[in-house]
């Protein structure tokens, strides 16, 4: 077993970690060629919070009542060890940056959600757009797919785009692991044409000129947008092969996993090869919230699928030459907290817990930061939301500083961090 | 002019004649508040801070002195850690908060001088928190007004603490305040001030308007109160209400909310002919389809049919509710029968054939409901309060406790489910033995009102009619506001609180006289919900027009035009139903039920895409559109169905038919533009194909999806 104070050296070695010069080459090489508006994100969102201490950030000297049951393994980076029950993604933490010092202070689902996913505090009187949204708006669609796609749907207004408007709310591809996976009503019905249904359209548009003017929101000049992203949507046929997942190869479907997360996260690889821009892979609501018997959750269910999913994208974007231009995260909202409770799970914890990124110029090997004993306070390097935010914009050329007006005229900056020099 | 107690000689002063002393719950808890150290995202959060917790808002005064034995130095009081860290001496997380010069800094070092210590258990504290004025209108951006705080005290006397309080503005956008309570508006608008201090919130309502009332301005006719309250803050913040539906606009709108359907082309034809807006109302209230309006309403709140309920235990409880309309059972009546349910749920085999429908399953929503779920949710629903937080906590922003919290769950410590019967079947029971536990201090809670008042258990009675005469008492603030609260959103849109269950003094009404008055009203018709309805429903402000005009484009809180909403999904597919004349068929009902009579969850994906809940959950419907809403408008198979179904009646003439359409779907003419697109179309195409267009664009219209 490994002493913590392997994990502290670890934590300490800084920007490459146990990389050797030779990878540190080629990765700077590949990150020369690479232009920012080429990079997509694949987004693992584990909403409802993932236990940084089961899984990435284990503690087997601590109390009695604050460890789990699980065990450590050895991984592909020296020095570092993290669940027995993430073996693949133990493989690859060479690849990867593991954060294990991110810090905040929103210990609800929601507002702790919404920072997450937007680098804000969320505010009573204003939604913030999503980082999905914010791609949305400022690099546009690529190839007539739309830019921001939520694996399976987003659930309350997190994920969505706030006072940038419902138009850049994320896509719905629905729940991937079903039987002839499909997009709905992507085809024109039985009998209708192109022509037929643009003649439609501008008998609605006519119908619609009424009322039109009643609106003092803009909810119904996104309704109108939606229509022509729809029409277009449906009108490509790149759009619709990038959703047949069916076109993959059997073994391939299974090394992912049948689960949401695998057969989510091979349909994200086909939407960033594609041309979407941010895809979140999720299982759905708030999953991840264990505060009862969060072990056998984890080790029957949770981990195994978390792990076949992350090993088998990242294995497949890497045989693709497609990990250089997609940014990979691994996040909850929140960790949880040291103390087992009585019934056996773990509730919210923001103040520390772990994150992890690859691809996209992201230096594999390292692990930044580190927790207390215990693991509830950061002890080492502090990794704060907002840099977090600017950093991942940085990557896709927007430029964060950039101020929005929201719809109340108040100014809100894209981000309010600055960039981590340590992920690349 | 150096101590606090001299800067306000108040309460303590009097007590010691010759040597004043500080007091840590009057003078040195309150500056953990106004400083900031206090609040949910520091010290005072559920776990504090770096080890050192406080109670939020000094809540528990007890407690924050408690966590300073390690931070504080007697001797050397400069040396107190305490100090050092909020004066940025020493590294701070929260960064500085006050400097060594200030009167916050100087009140704990006398403090400590002498001798730190905690407060009598005789000393007086603060009773009551006001500020004035508790609402201001401001007019123009720029303005100002001072706020006043002042705590009232156990001993009966007064003292200022404007400058000792901490203020917060719900909309800093709108109105913002200085730590010293001058409030400035910066747009039009209106929001509330929060003021806090040892525990105590209250709050001040300040509105922008953008110019003080024009000479101009029109007088409006009131129908009843409710207008003559709508129409009064209207005229003080300068906003001139819409005008008057017109017939056709208010026979669609008031029959879209009453009965969920369209008005056939009989009934259309009929009140065009004799417009009488009051009996048509009255007419409305009594039909069936208005009590399964509110039948699926309150059985999405009680999340009716979830789990091993399933659909028969949802349709137990619709039909329950549904006859409960139909039957004109007040409102006190009907939560009553609620609360106190018990014996089979009714949804099983055989054994219970002829057994009276009940709504028991209540409290059965899942398989280990328990009295905290119950109390959760008995108070969300009935109460409009929500003291689920302080089921682990001392609520953030309010004045629950876990004390209450517990206090209330002990209503429902006898309630048990019984697997009893055969079949699958399951039965609530109130048990003779069961209680409530304080998770901390582990001692048995007395069932506690959210007034504050408990009372003893007794193995005679049940307890939760104890329960349901307090709720149901005239002098409850909470069970009738949060019933006129939701009954108010479905007509007008918005809630005079929102969200509609979530009254606290930190979230104000925006008309809280009216809120009142309509509660009162209630009570005094003895919680007949119809007369409720039949108020609002009547008022002009109700019939108000959609359109907006040039004073009032920008109101989103005062109702000067009627607030645009999607329809519910069940009203969609329904009308879209009725419009096309042919119906929708759902998996598990029989044919020609409508959506409105799906009574458990489920329903299908049109259902469930424009915001049917799945009941896992209390909470609102999401109303954002989406994208595959749009894309199932286009293609999917709801309306592609209806129109290839669809049998008109093609052997009238292109203007008749027109009318016809026009009137059963969107009830009006179809305008000139429109019928001359028709026809141009009809010179192109087949007769079928050019209608089945046009139902295609009416069905997908913003005037047929939208209540307006």
């Amino acid at each position: 077993m490994f002493s913590r104070r392997s994990f502290l050296r670890i934590g300490s070695i800084g920007a490459f970690g146990t990389l050797d010069w030779g990878q540190v080459l080629r990765l700077r090489a590949a990150e020369k060629q690479v232009q920012p508006k080429d990079i997509s994100i694949i987004h693992l969102w584990l909403a409802g919070g993932l236990s940084h201490l089961d899984t990435f950030d284990m503690k087997p000297g601590s109390d009695r009542k604050y460890r789990g049951p699980f065990s450590q393994v050895p991984t592909s980076l020296d020095g570092l060890q993290i669940s027995e029950h993430l073996p693949r993604t133990a493989k690859l933490m060479h690849r990867t940056t593991l954060i294990r010092s991110m810090t905040h202070k929103q210990s609800a689902h929601g507002t702790a959600q919404t920072l997450m996913l937007s680098g804000h505090d969320a505010l009573p009187t204003l939604l913030v757009p999503s980082i999905g949204s914010v791609l949305s708006k400022e690099l546009g669609a690529r190839n007539e797919l739309p830019p921001y796609v939520m694996i399976p749907q987003p659930r309350g207004n997190n994920a969505r785009a706030g006072f940038l408007g419902p138009k850049y709310n994320p896509f719905s591809a629905g729940e991937v692991n079903v039987a002839k996976y499909s997009v709905r009503d992507m085809e024109l019905p039985m009998g209708v044409d192109w022509a037929r249904m643009e003649g439609r359209h501008s008998l609605l548009n006519l119908v619609d000129a009424k009322i039109k003017h009643w609106d003092t929101t803009d909810t119904f000049e996104t309704l109108d947008s939606y229509y022509q992203s729809a029409f277009d949507l449906m009108k490509s046929p790149k759009a619709k092969q990038a959703f047949n997942i069916a076109e993959e190869p059997e073994k391939l479907r299974d090394d992912y996993g049948r689960t949401s997360m695998g057969q989510g996260c091979l349909l994200a690889r086909r939407l960033v090869e594609a041309g979407v821009r941010f895809v979140s892979v999720g299982k759905g609501d708030n999953a991840w919230d264990h505060h009862s018997t969060l072990f056998p959750a984890y080790s029957n269910e949770f981990m195994p699928e978390l792990d076949r999913a992350f090993a088998a994208l990242m294995t497949d974007l890497d045989q693709r030459g497609l990990l250089d231009t997609t940014l990979v995260i691994v996040t909850g909202e929140f960790g949880r907290t040291a103390e087992i409770n009585v019934n056996n799970g773990r509730d919210h914890w923001p103040n520390c817990f772990s994150l992890v990124l690859a691809g996209a110029g992201v230096p594999g090997g390292q692990v930044i930061g580190a927790s207390d004993a215990d693991g509830m306070y950061v002890k080492d390097r502090p990794v704060e939301v907002p840099d977090l935010m600017a950093t991942i914009f940085r990557k896709l050329g927007v430029d964060f500083t950039k101020e929005y007006k929201s719809n109340i005229g108040r100014p809100i900056t894209i981000a309010d961090g600055k960039p981590l020099s340590f992920l690349g | 002019m150096k101590l606090l107690y001299l800067l306000i000689p108040a309460v303590l002063a009097a007590q010691t004649q010759k040597q004043p002393t500080v007091s840590f719950i009057n003078d040195v808890s309150p500056i953990f508040t106004m400083s900031g150290c206090a609040g949910s995202n520091c010290h005072g959060s559920i776990r504090g801070q770096r080890g050192f917790k406080l109670s939020l808002f000094g809540y528990e005064p007890k407690q924050d002195y408690d966590a300073l034995p390690t931070r504080i130095n007697r001797q050397v009081p400069e040396k107190s850690l305490l100090l050092q860290k909020a004066t940025a001496q020493v590294p701070h997380g929260g960064g500085l908060r006050f400097t060594p010069d200030s009167l916050q800094y100087r009140t704990i070092v006398d403090w400590l001088k002498q001798g730190a210590p905690y407060d009598p258990p005789n000393a007086v504290r603060v009773v009551s928190l006001t500020v004035s004025p508790s609402e201001q209108l401001l007019i123009g951006a720029g303005q100002t007004v001072q706020l006043t705080a002042k705590a009232k005290y156990s001993d009966g006397t007064l003292r200022d603490l404007t400058k000792l309080v901490q203020y917060s503005s719900n909309d800093p956008d709108t109105v913002q305040v200085d730590s010293k309570g001058l409030a400035k508006a910066l747009q039009t608008g209106e929001t509330s001030i929060m003021v806090r201090t040892m525990g105590q919130a209250v709050s001040a309502r300040i509105l922008v308007a953008a110019s003080a009332t024009a000479k101009s301005y029109p007088r409006v006719p009131a129908n009843n109160f409710v207008d003559e309250q709508i129409f009064a803050k209207l005229r003080r913040l300068n906003i001139v209400p819409s005008s008057l539906t017109t017939d056709e606009q208010f026979l669609r709108r008031v029959y879209l909310d009453t009965v969920g359907l369209l008005p056939t082309e009989a009934e259309s034809r009929a009140f065009l002919t004799a417009p009488n807006r009051a009996k048509l109302i009255d007419h409305l209230l009594e039909r069936r389809e208005f009590a399964e309006l509110w039948a699926l309403k309150f059985a999405e709140l009680f999340r009716a049919g979830t789990r091993e309920a399933g659909a028969k235990g949802a349709k137990i409880v619709y039909d329950y509710i549904r006859d409960s309309f139909l039957q004109h059972k007040p409102y006190d009546r009907f939560v009553r029968e609620i609360i106190l349910s018990q014996g089979a749920h009714s949804f099983g085999n055989s054994s219970l054939e002829g057994v009276q429908k009940s709504p028991t399953s209540f409290y059965n929503i899942s398989f280990d409901s328990n009295a905290p779920d119950h109390a959760t949710n008995i108070s969300q629903l009935f109460l409009g309060v929500r003291i689920e937080c302080a089921k682990c906590h001392n609520h953030p922003w309010e004045k629950w406790t876990q004390d209450d919290f517990y206090g209330f769950a002990a209503f429902f410590g006898r309630v048990g489910i019984k697997e009893v019967y055969e079949n699958d079947e399951n039965a609530t029971q109130y048990m003779e033995e069961g209680f409530v536990e304080h998770p901390k201090t582990k001692k048995r809670m007395d069932p506690k009102f959210l007034d504050g008042s408990s009372i003893k258990d007794s193995q005679d009675a049940d307890i939760r009619e104890a329960l349901v005469d307090w709720m149901a008492s005239p002098k409850n603030a909470f069970f009738a506001k949060t019933v006129v609260n939701r009954v108010w959103k479905h007509f007008l849109g918005r809630g005079f609180v929102e969200e509609v269950d979530d009254f606290r003094v930190t979230n104000p009404p925006t008309h809280p006289a009216l809120l009142d008055a309509l509660a009162q009203d209630l009570i005094a018709h003895r919680y007949d919900l119809r007369h409720l309805m039949r108020t609002i429903l009547n008022s002009r402000t109700y019939q108000l027009s959609a359109e907006p005009n040039d004073s009032n484009r920008q109101d989103a809180l005062n109702y000067s035009h009627f607030r645009l909403r999607r329809l519910m999904a069940e009203v969609l597919v329904d009308t879209m139903s009725q419009t096309t004349g042919v119906p929708e068929r759902f998996a598990g009902y029989p044919p020609e039920t409508r959506a409105m009579q799906v009574s458990g969850g489920g329903g299908g994906y049109m259902l469930a895409s424009f915001g049917r809940l799945s009941r896992d959950i209390i909470c609102e419907r999401d109303s954002q559109p989406d994208m595959a809403q749009t894309m199932h408008l286009i293609s999917g198979s709801t309306i592609q169905k209806k129109l290839t179904a669809m049998k008109l009646p093609l052997d009238l003439a292109d203007d008749a038919l027109l009318d016809r359409i026009y009137l059963t779907s969107l009830v009006r003419r179809p305008s000139d533009d429109e019928r001359a697109a028709v026809k141009s179309a009809l010179a192109r195409s087949d007769r079928k194909s050019v209608y089945q267009d046009l139902l295609w664009a009416i069905l997908n219209s913003k005037e047929f999806m939208y209540q307006h």
